[in-house]
């Protein structure tokens, strides 16, 4: 039983492993083969600031805000082993800014300690009159990337550096199942005019004094089109920029000055942090995310492709959940090709 | 009295917000700094700077929470300017846990603080030896950085600064007109304050930025305060005992306490042990007393006896000082024009 992943992201990796986990032990001949054109350090999940944190409003997709609880159950389970470290993986709080009373978010009792400020807590944010304090998670893309890439390196996944132009490149030859995970490059593999770059730019500066996130929210604006502030364990992210349909993954100078002025003013402190770099990064957006089944034709073959992704802006904020789903999906193709007898489940 | 001529015996923090409270109150005077230590090597330097008072059994509470109001706003007001990073003040969130519910479970400054509730059971679950939390958001004074600001704010008005010691607070009498006590523990030998006495604490100052939250066990004795490049671990509180000498025992029972309570700290690097004796006492002693010799005069003012609460009052007790020696330079330009009649 061969299997082929496509996209080397937060994605590609944490699906490769979730499936791996799951069924290498019922599937004795199970080989899992990854192909992606970018690995870490040069993903987009490594840009990210990798905040657990989802959008303010889960667009009527209740069954992205289980995922999401999902992810972060799961890694605060993870907090306390020997491995948090290395996985990049910690507590952080901090706050969410309005400039008006707003609903609570769906994901207000998933996080720990979530509640609205108080009047001393607005006046250290002068412009925002109300807003939320929660204590939520960091998950940093550099080293959670490496860290799922080692696990996997151990459970003896081959990894292949290419750019994959079609799906039946990778499925011919032995492969049953292509986990397509292709992030922002999804519609070069199978046209979808729902999936559209959410072009980000941020600052990576130095301010260790920094120890909350700040995030501020214009809803006229819409999300991330407002200063951010979040502080990793070395560099703290400024950003604040959203372009939907925007390709370029250059860094422009006028963004720049536009989230440097606007983090400064949020606060004033910032103006000592030492700059140092700017990266873009394209959000792979879609209404709502893909993940399902596809069954592929390949000459007179038939092969399935199991899709997982179109995770804007929250990536992180989902990827476990999506593992899980996709693994899922995965044992359900294993039953009907018989290569299982029974689901994984208790055995009786 | 054109300009009076205040020494301020001490450089600890106390010594140096004293001193600058003094410059801002009575900017005619001209205000000395002696010390023979100066950061990094003050008691205030091994402190972590967490501002969570310390309750003093003998200072009146609505005393102690005016000190701690007028301190937390001051140092609230420095982390929201320009200057909060080379000032060393930031915000930090965190958790004090209780193993038992304690009989207090709102303290004085509870209201001072940011954001003050209890913890959730879903933050509880993370420390499963504490059965009760308080969550709140407080401020932190890194050291040195925040000395280093103190002294150069100082040295903007003026003041001058010098390495003495000084042996017997009278020596100051011949070129001095006011003497300010702010020696911490030397006083219990400088002016013989025998309710004054060291609790010896040790801590451990590592590296592990990814410790964003303080957490402090209400024992008092279980510690983790993340600063600006270090996080510092305890610790200990030995009363009576006044060796400055790190015990290995002591840090590996500190590290694996803090461990406990942060599993990823097993990870921390660079691993710095220091000591510092707190100058503790049942009530702060913010003072004036004159002492004489021979028909001559000395006003002096007392600021000392902190203990633990040292950077969590320090603001509010300089205010005080600097009020006392006020009225001492009133007391003396009254007297000199006495003395024309």
């Amino acid at each position: 039983m061969r299997v082929a992943v496509i996209g080397a992201g937060v994605m590609g990796l944490s699906s490769a492993l979730c499936i791996h986990e799951q069924f290498h032990g019922l599937v004795p001949s199970l080989e899992l083969e990854l192909y992606a054109d970018r690995f870490t350090p040069h993903t987009t999940s490594d840009g990210a600031a990798g905040l657990w944190q989802p959008y303010l409003s889960d667009r009527g997709n209740l069954q992205e805000t289980l995922w999401n609880k999902e992810t972060f159950d799961y890694l605060l389970g993870h907090l306390h082993s020997p491995a948090a470290k290395e996985m990049g993986l910690f507590l952080i709080s901090g706050y969410n800014l309005f400039t008006e009373p707003v609903p609570d978010p769906s994901w207000k009792n998933i996080v720990l300690g979530f509640r609205n400020l108080t009047p001393k807590e607005l006046e250290l944010f002068p412009g925002y009159s109300y807003g939320w304090f929660n204590t939520a998670l960091m998950l940093e893309g550099r080293s959670y990337l490496p860290w799922l890439t080692n696990r996997l390196t151990e459970r003896g996944v081959k990894f292949f550096h290419k750019k994959v132009e079609s799906f039946q490149e990778v499925s011919g030859d032995g492969v049953d199942v292509v986990l397509n995970c292709s992030g922002m490059r999804a519609g070069a593999l199978q046209p979808d005019p729902e999936l559209q770059p959410g072009r980000g730019q941020i600052i990576k500066v130095l301010a260790p004094w920094l120890k909350h996130f700040i995030i501020t929210h214009d809803l006229k604006s819409g999300t991330y089109n407002s200063p951010y502030v979040i502080p990793g364990s070395e560099f703290t992210v400024l950003g604040g920029v959203y372009q939907h349909g925007n390709w370029s993954e250059e860094n422009s100078a006028k963004d720049h000055k536009s989230i440097w002025d606007s983090c400064c003013r949020l606060l004033p402190a910032l103006q000592k942090a030492k700059i140092v770099t700017d990266w873009s990064g394209l959000r792979p957006a879609r209404p709502s995310v893909r993940l399902e089944r596809e069954s592929i034709h390949l000459g007179n073959l038939q092969g399935e492709v199991i899709h997982n992704y179109g995770h804007g802006g929250f990536g992180i904020t989902i990827h476990w959940g999506c593992a899980m789903a996709a693994a899922q999906l995965f044992g359900s193709l294993l039953q009907e090709k018989k290569q299982l007898a029974t689901p994984p489940g208790p055995r009786l | 009295m054109a300009s009076p001529k205040v020494a301020v015996v001490g450089a600890g923090v106390i010594g140096l917000s004293t001193a600058l409270c003094i410059t801002e109150t009575c900017p005619s005077c001209s205000v000395t700094v002696l010390s023979d230590q100066f950061s990094p090597n003050t008691t205030s330097d091994v402190a972590a700077g967490m501002l969570i008072p310390h309750t003093y059994p003998d200072t009146p509470i609505h005393r102690q929470k005016q000190w701690f109001k007028e301190t937390f706003t001051y140092l609230f007001d420095i982390s929201n300017s320009a200057e909060a990073s080379e000032a060393g003040i930031h915000l930090v969130s965190g958790w004090q846990i209780f193993k038992n519910t304690p009989r207090e479970e709102l303290p004085f400054w509870s209201d001072i603080v940011l954001g003050f509730r209890p913890m959730t059971e879903a933050e509880l679950q993370k420390f499963p030896q504490h059965q009760f939390g308080q969550a709140f958001t407080t401020l932190k004074c890194d050291c040195p950085p925040y000395m280093l600001w103190l002294e150069k704010r100082l040295k903007a008005t003026g003041t001058q600064m010098y390495t003495r010691k000084v042996a017997d607070l009278w020596e100051l009498h011949s070129e001095y007109d006011i003497v300010v006590n702010c020696t911490g523990m030397g006083a219990h030998q400088l002016v013989g304050d025998k309710q004054l006495f060291p609790v010896r604490g040790q801590v451990l100052k590592v590296h592990a930025p990814w410790v964003k939250q303080f957490i402090r066990d209400g024992d008092g004795l279980t510690y983790i305060y993340p600063g600006i490049h270090r996080v510092t671990l305890g610790g200990t509180r030995e009363k009576g005992s006044w060796s400055l000498s790190p015990d290995a025992g002591t840090t590996r029972g500190i590290f694996d306490r803090c461990c406990s309570l942060e599993p990823s700290l097993q990870g921390a690097q660079d691993i710095e042990v220091k000591v510092g004796l707190r100058p503790s006492r049942q009530c702060v002693r913010v003072q004036r007393e004159v002492l004489s010799q021979g028909g001559v005069k000395l006003p002096v003012v007392h600021n000392y006896g902190h203990g633990a609460g040292g950077f969590s009052v320090h603001r509010g007790t300089a205010n005080e000082a600097a009020h006392l020696v006020e009225e001492c330079i009133s007391a003396l330009q009254g007297s000199s024009s006495r003395a024309k009649l």
